[in-house]
């Protein structure tokens, strides 16, 4: 076994550990060429003045965003699901699962931020815990529609 | 047929019970068995053992085993 603080981060099964480290490895070349061109733009030819703390924290948001998605669209996620009814069982489960995380979501940021006053940021919060909602679930409902995909055309 | 889902079948094994017996998901003998993902050594040799063959029987693709 290789020694790496990065085994932490990865799962057990080798397939999808490799796949992790591709992916992980693709995020940070990616963010090396841009950076390398942005950079070298900069000093070449234009003086932005970018914010330093911006770039800093686009960083890793980019590689997680970009793992994240490379993960979910790979269909590794949900290995278990080869039969209709359990992709429709584990579809429903997101589905409650989702609508709990929504929720939560709005409780927790109405305390975070304080009770609004006027009616429009009540909407706003609303509309945001909804977005917020739709997201997560579409985001559970890509990957379990293509790891189904996936063990069917794997099953024997 | 690939020898891997052979050997598995002759054992009457389903995916996920060779899966369990050597800690991989489904996934990954679907993949294997498909000739889609290549495994470590470690994992040819738990395969191997999981289904009582040896590497040159599950894996080598020389004449003498076609």
């Amino acid at each position: 076994m290789i020694k790496s603080f990065l085994h932490i981060f990865l799962p057990e099964d080798e397939y999808k550990r490799e796949k992790m480290i591709y992916f992980i490895a693709e995020s940070a070349v990616i963010v090396m060429i841009i950076s390398l061109c942005v950079g070298l733009s900069e000093y070449l030819f234009i003086d932005s003045n970018y914010n330093p703390v911006i770039v800093l924290f686009l960083i890793p948001f980019f590689m997680i965003i970009y793992t994240l998605f490379r993960y979910i669209f790979s269909g590794m996620e949900y290995t278990e699901v080869v039969t209709k009814a359990h992709y429709k069982q584990r579809r429903k489960e997101k589905f409650v699962q989702s609508i709990v995380s929504g929720g939560l979501f709005f409780i927790l940021y109405n305390i975070l931020k304080g009770l609004p006053d006027h009616s429009s940021e009540w909407y706003n919060r609303i509309g945001m815990s909804i977005l917020f909602t739709v997201f997560l679930f579409l985001i559970y409902y890509i990957s379990l529609k293509r790891s189904y995909k996936k063990n069917k055309e794997l099953a024997d | 047929m690939n020898k891997i889902k052979l050997a598995r079948m002759e054992l009457k094994l389903t995916q996920a019970e060779l899966a369990n017996k050597i800690n991989v998901t489904r996934q990954t003998i679907g993949l294997i068995e498909k000739g889609q993902y290549n495994p470590s050594l470690q994992l040819c040799i738990a395969i191997a053992k999981a289904l009582g063959k040896t590497l040159d029987e599950l894996f080598w693709e020389g004449e003498e085993n076609d």
